[in-house]
């Protein structure tokens, strides 16, 4: 099948499974991951291997523009309320997924090293998955301002611990070059691929909104703006840097740097639809549901770890923060959602540690599927029950019993 | 988007001021430049495809590379990211260490010279013909440097070779089942000089083997032979390091399995009594065809039409029971065989050795007269003997000459078994009496 005819099977599949999520009452990205399954090699394979390999790049657009979206959450002013606390959130979450999925698969009888690398993977929370849903649901509220940031930090943490943990593991492994060579590479890969990624995107950003100023249509600001992100996303790949971390940074320079941000972000907004479908499909595409099917003990201690430590955690961060008791209790919800930083990682894994590679890749595919299709859900629920959702299903507004927003 | 969250307070920005975004500007560029300029060598690591970086792009490199295998982008690419997996074997680490080459005359065993890949856990696969019957080799890896290797186990059937080391290496992910007939292999692999990448292409597949053909240079044995996409397939076997080879991943596990249970083998071949040879020697046992010439079994004393009976505790009733019997012996460990000669019952104890250590001995190739020089055809044809086996011995009694063999058997007056041998496999049938 042609790329050309590949794109439009992939957006009119999108708004089909748009109207349907809609009439079943799950998110959008829910319906249309799984439309995207359905047409995938998995099942119908109208889209092969090659269509999605070819169709990368307006993966790669969507991704950009999705961080850059929710880099814009570090604006200063915002960021000041929320700052410590969602710190706070982040490193307890994390952690608590970190140590759980850790002692669930040692107890499990993995490897130490595929139980640490695992571990760091189920860390990572669904940064695309989780805007998506409240884009959705027009969400507004504590809990909705808490989750951008949590998840932007979520990401940079993970990348953090990526790095030191296989640093680590490659210095316990008896590298050639010594431990002093290995150790001097890890670090000087993590502070470059962190600070590097971040001088990139504030670079561009400056650049950005010095342009701004003089794009004074809708079109030329959206030009501007799908612009500066691929330059971002290219700029740091050509160097070996971050483009998650680059394009973070490139949101929160264009917000931090005058009001023109704010129009380049609404300019944003008219290009996300099609993208956006376009990416989560393909994303879809790419799933592997039979993989569940194999995932074993040591996948199923991946899976329930990852999710007590994610909510527990989020509500143990929680404490001695002045949120609504609803929210406390369901923040943890929307971190369920698990993709793409985790496949990124572990195909990381799978070139420094061939070794590990099949268990780690079968494991993590797996748990994806399962994130994937429930952390949508969950996320959705979690925005109905706090009332941050503009509107309520029926069951919802029975159980409730409140007026819709 | 949630409005609030972007646009904050109405007021300046903090990048607003020309200062303070002068100072930025400053700060970024000091990072790019130092981060660059103190950036380390980058380590020898398999190559990573294009598409790669210490922190991808998240789903694209699912969606441009499928969920395991990495995009080919060239044969030059494979061979690259195949090298680091591939040890050369450039020497022995003592000379003369077959097991039983007491004799002042013996010739200086062949330098060892080939290739093997690492495949988990300080072991490396290879083929026996790298190693030129020597027990303990010499290898070379651009990561590990020169490391020494010994034999930890060997398959007959395949030529396979397991060696141990200490230092280990980098693994490559095993294909899974076999290629299909007539796509494309590399086996790949580095010399002293030079970077070796031999096009391969697969040109029979059997339910547990598969044929490789190569194009141009003949690789040598025990190079590892990759699939497009970067899995190890097998490792080349034979001299001339083309034919039958042997996938890996099976293989591996055969292997270790072999290598921690300590196998032993006898150096001797038996047949089942059935038939003709069931009347003639009794249906209790399996007659031996065969002895490796200074294999255990000869060295203690068996000879070619010897009936086995029993080893150690175990009563042989068929081949399958001897075949049980004789595989699951240890190396090292003396099994008592007890044995049919002439009728006399008697016990021979012999001990098994390591499977690669037959390899050492050298094989005599077996003479005597063909089948069809000695018999006729119609009496060939009624023992089902083909014309071109080679008669070794009758009614026991070695064959020396064609001559002798006839009058042997013009003269015989009740049925014979006669050992023959054909394509090196000996075997035993019954002739019977002339009518």
């Amino acid at each position: 099948m042609n790329e050309i005819l590949s794109v439009g099977l992939v957006l009119i599949a999108a708004l089909i499974a748009g109207h349907l999520a809609q009439l079943i009452r799950v998110p959008e990205v829910t319906g249309y991951l799984l439309v995207g399954v359905a047409i995938g090699p998995a099942s119908l394979d109208l889209i092969s291997h090659e269509n999605v390999a070819t169709l990368g790049f307006l993966s790669d657009v969507a991704l950009g523009l999705i961080l850059f979206n929710i880099g814009s959450i570090f604006e200063a002013s915002n960021f000041r309320k929320l700052g410590r606390g969602v710190v706070r959130v982040t490193l307890w979450e994390a952690t608590a997924a970190f140590v759980l999925v850790g002692i669930f698969l040692l107890m499990s009888g993995v490897p130490t090293a595929i139980a640490l690398l695992l571990a760091v993977v189920a860390m990572e929370t669904a940064p695309a998955t989780t805007l998506m849903v409240l884009n959705e649901y027009d969400a507004r509220g504590p809990m909705t301002d808490r989750l951008l940031a949590l998840v932007a930090l979520n990401n940079m943490y993970v990348l953090a611990m990526f790095g030191v943990v296989t640093a680590l593991l490659t210095m316990a492994d008896g590298s050639a070059h010594g431990w002093l060579v290995t150790a001097y590479r890890a670090t000087h890969g993590l502070l470059w691929t962190t600070f590097g990624s971040v001088a990139i995107g504030a670079l561009l950003g400056l650049a950005m909104d010095f342009w701004a100023a003089r794009a004074k249509e809708s079109g030329e600001a959206m030009i501007l703006s799908i612009g500066a992100v691929l330059v971002a996303v290219g700029a740091s790949r050509w160097l070996g840097l971050s483009p998650l971390f680059a394009t973070l940074a490139l949101g929160a320079t264009v917000a931090n740097a005058s009001q023109h941000g704010d129009r380049l972000l609404r300019a944003l907004g008219r290009a996300d639809p099609p993208l956006y479908a376009a990416f989560f499909v393909l994303a879809g595409a790419e799933l592997v549901p039979s993989a569940v099917l194999d995932l074993g003990l040591a996948g199923l201690a991946y899976t329930v770890a990852r999710a007590v430590g994610k909510i527990g955690g989020a509500r143990l961060g929680l404490r001695g923060q002045d949120v609504p008791p609803l929210v406390r209790q369901q923040l943890g919800y929307c971190l369920v959602s698990s993709s793409s930083l985790a496949v990124g990682l572990t195909i990381q894994i799978r070139s420094a540690f061939p070794e590990y590679a099949a268990t780690v890749t079968g494991i993590v595919l797996a748990a994806v599927v399962i994130f994937e299709v429930i952390g949508p859900l969950l996320t959705r629920r979690a925005l109905f029950l706090t009332g941050e959702a503009k509107t309520l299903p029926a069951p919802l507004e029975q159980k409730v019993g409140a007026e819709p927003a | 988007m949630n409005d609030d969250a972007q646009t904050g307070e109405s007021g300046a920005k903090i990048l607003a001021a020309t200062r303070t975004r002068l100072r930025l500007i400053a700060a970024c560029g000091a990072v790019l430049l130092l981060g660059s300029a103190l950036a380390p060598q980058p380590a020898e690591t398999p190559l990573p495809s294009p598409e790669q970086g210490p922190a991808p792009l998240l789903e694209e490199q699912v969606q441009r590379s499928g969920p395991v295998i990495e995009p080919f982008v060239g044969v030059h690419d494979v061979a690259a990211r195949a090298r680091p997996h591939v040890v050369r074997v450039v020497g022995s680490v003592t000379a003369g260490a077959a097991l039983f080459s007491d004799f002042s005359d013996v010739d200086r065993p062949a330098p060892a010279d080939g290739f093997g890949v690492f495949v988990g856990d300080g072991y490396i696969l290879t083929h026996a013909d790298a190693l030129s019957g020597q027990r303990a080799v010499r290898l070379a890896n651009p990561q590990i440097g020169q490391v020494d290797a010994t034999v930890a186990a060997y398959e007959p059937g395949t030529g396979l070779v397991l060696l141990r080391t200490e230092a280990g290496g980098p693994v490559p992910a095993f294909a899974a089942g076999l290629p299909a007939a007539g796509s494309l292999a590399l086996a790949a692999g580095r010399t002293a000089s030079r970077d070796l990448a031999v096009p391969m292409f697969v040109t029979s597949v059997a339910s547990d083997r598969f044929a490789v053909g190569a194009l141009g240079e003949t690789p040598a044995p025990g190079l590892p032979i990759f699939a497009p996409d970067g899995t190890l397939l097998a490792v080349t076997s034979g001299p001339a390091g083309l034919g039958d080879v042997f996938p890996a991943g099976e293989a591996v596990v055969r292997l270790v399995a072999r290598a921690e249970a300590g196998a032993g083998v006898f150096g001797l071949a038996v047949q089942g009594l059935t038939g003709s040879l069931a009347t003639l020697l009794g249906d209790r046992g399996v007659v031996v065809t065969d002895v490796i010439a200074d294999g255990p079994a000869a060295v203690a004393g068996i000879e070619p039409g010897d009936v086995v009976v029993a080893v150690g505790e175990a009563d042989i009733t068929t081949a399958r029971t001897a075949a049980t019997a004789l595989s699951t012996a240890a190396a090292g460990q003396p099994a008592t065989f007890r044995l049919l000669r002439r009728g006399r019952e008697q016990s021979i104890d012999v001990t098994p050795v390591d499977a690669y250590a037959l390899t050492a001995l050298s094989r005599v190739a077996a003479s005597g007269p063909l089948a069809s020089a000695v018999l006729s055809a119609p009496e060939l044809a009624a023992a089902g003997i083909p014309a071109e086996a080679i008669v070794l011995r009758i009614d026991g009694a070695e064959v020396v000459s064609a001559s002798q063999a006839g009058r042997a058997l013009r003269s015989r007056q009740a049925a014979v078994p006669l050992l023959l041998t054909r394509d090196g496999v000996a075997f035993m049938v019954v002739l019977e009496a002339p009518q």
